[in-house]
């Protein structure tokens, strides 16, 4: 694994734009950022693709286990939704998407930093931009990018199974949102779905009909909303979730994977993983850990203790519990870069990633995509 | 391997997403929850009418301080009913000639301001 400068192509951002991508550059400084890729071998992309893989089963394998022991309360789970949540994984509601945010630095294993299980972006990206980057910059070269066909046959089977007009809805007035529910309108649509967008602000509840409403009063059946289940279950309307008919994507039981106190669970259960780090629901002896507020996001509150003083931190409005996880710096590149590695799966396939740098320790919104080859 | 092939036509992806009309969303004046249109009353020109809504031109995620999803994120327990009482009664919300109430998602992102 290396980092290697890249020339950008003349006039990227339009070639950008055309697919898409209107996000790509933000206060003058590229997000996209193609003046450099990171180059894997094919082994390296072996063991991201198993890491991807043994996680996400390891993850089904804790929810059960979450269940069996009813540690909601771990999780800030409401009661009022707890049944709700539990029905959606018995009848094995399907899951589209997900994303592990991996350490990896080429020569030892990925480790799991957290797992974006609910309303992962850097999608579109991570599926589209960065693969016709590859074809214009190295047609030779290959990607782990299987993305948009895994997308496809998860939208397909789902059009197998129901023919309700299928909703997109993000938060009004951001743009990244809205792009990613989009891209997954688009490959809605290619797999045959009839479908509408709308904001989140715009969904409405008829309270003599119950159920939600589209803007012209259809009602809502089959929902992906890129808005995260923590905020969904305390909104005004989040008391009419469990009764409100509609398929939600991702579904219910996700909010058990988004949160961060599954990393404990994940820990007691598998201790001996090489993916893993321990992670506890108390700050372990010895001061050296991270602190992750458990429904935190965008890697705001992050704080970093080196024998017990606090040694960085990043802003935020999220307090609350928190898990304690050990540190694990990211690999340096060109001795200021910081890669962290998204590793899609889609339908239970590992089928590609998407890498962000920053010269912070800590990964946020403010961090680059920079794509990727293999050889 | 399934990574190394990829057998669908990705010009496919940009040309629906120009269907889609999938360029930056200008904000429409008047989306104040009262604008709404019944059946049949949508101005067919009008993109909201077709699914398109609200945005900006910039990207509100990166103009500083902590955002998600272009808003300040004021913590969990405040949705639309109010602080800490996430408790589902309908008053207070706008609502569309058909009778849904409208606005009771998105409180907890709202309520940090934009």
């Amino acid at each position: 694994m290396i980092r290697q400068t890249s020339q950008p192509r003349p006039n990227w951002q339009k070639t950008v734009e055309s697919q898409g991508m209107h996000y790509h550059t933000a206060g003058g400084v590229p997000y996209w950022d193609e003046s450099a890729c990171y180059r894997f071998t094919r082994s390296e992309i072996d063991a991201l693709e198993a890491a991807t893989y043994t996680l996400d089963q390891m993850c089904l394998a804790a929810v059960q286990h979450v269940l069996d022991h009813d540690l909601w309360d771990r999780f800030l789970i409401p009661a009022a939704y707890r049944d709700f949540v539990r029905r959606s994984w018995d009848e094995d509601e399907h899951t589209i998407y997900g994303r592990f945010d991996l350490a990896f630095d080429g020569q030892s294993p990925p480790k799991l930093l957290e797992y974006n299980a609910d309303t992962p972006t850097a999608l579109l990206e991570s599926a589209v931009i960065q693969w016709f980057w590859l074809k214009d910059c190295f047609p030779g070269a290959q990607q782990f990018n299987s993305i948009h066909e895994r997308l496809l046959e998860i939208f397909r089977t789902l059009r197998g199974e129901t023919g309700e007009r299928f909703y997109f809805a993000a938060l009004a007035g951001c743009l990244e949102d809205y792009m990613t529910a989009n891209y997954l309108r688009d490959v809605a649509i290619q797999a045959g779905f009839d479908t509408e967008y709308l904001d989140v602000e715009q969904i409405g509840w008829h309270a003599s009909r119950r159920v939600f409403t589209d803007r012209r009063e259809n009602p809502i059946r089959l929902c992906f909303k890129l808005y995260p289940w923590e905020w969904m279950q305390r909104d005004a309307f989040g008391p009419h979730l469990p009764a409100g008919g509609c398929r939600w994507f991702e579904p219910p039981w996700k909010a058990l994977l988004s949160n961060k106190a599954i990393l404990p669970v994940l820990w007691e259960l598998y201790p001996a993983s090489p993916y893993l780090l321990e992670t506890s629901l108390e700050p372990p002896a010895g001061g050296d850990y991270v602190k992750k507020p458990i429904l935190g996001r965008e890697g705001a509150n992050i704080q970093i203790f080196e024998h017990g003083k606090l040694f960085l931190e990043t802003p935020g409005p999220y307090d609350g519990p928190a898990v304690y996880q050990a540190i694990r710096p990211l690999p340096r590149f060109d001795g200021k870069y910081f890669p962290v590695v998204g590793s899609w799966i889609v339908n239970g396939w590992a089928c590609g990633i998407g890498i962000r740098e920053d010269e912070n320790l800590i990964t946020g919104n403010l961090s680059r995509f920079v794509p990727h080859v293999f050889e | 391997m399934n990574r190394l092939t990829r057998h669908i036509g990705l010009v496919l992806i940009s040309s629906s997403l120009g269907l889609l009309g999938c360029s930056p969303p200008e904000e429409p004046e008047g989306r104040d929850g009262n604008d709404w249109k019944g059946i049949g009353e949508a101005d067919p020109q009008d993109p909201n009418a077709q699914g398109w809504t609200g945005g900006s031109t910039s990207h509100p995620g990166y103009s500083g301080g902590y955002y998600h999803g272009g808003r300040y994120y004021g913590g969990w327990g405040a949705g639309g009913s109010g602080p800490g009482s996430p408790g589902g009664g309908n008053s207070g919300f706008a609502h569309s000639p058909g009778g849904s109430a409208r606005g009771g998602f998105g409180g907890a992102a709202h309520a940090g301001g934009s």
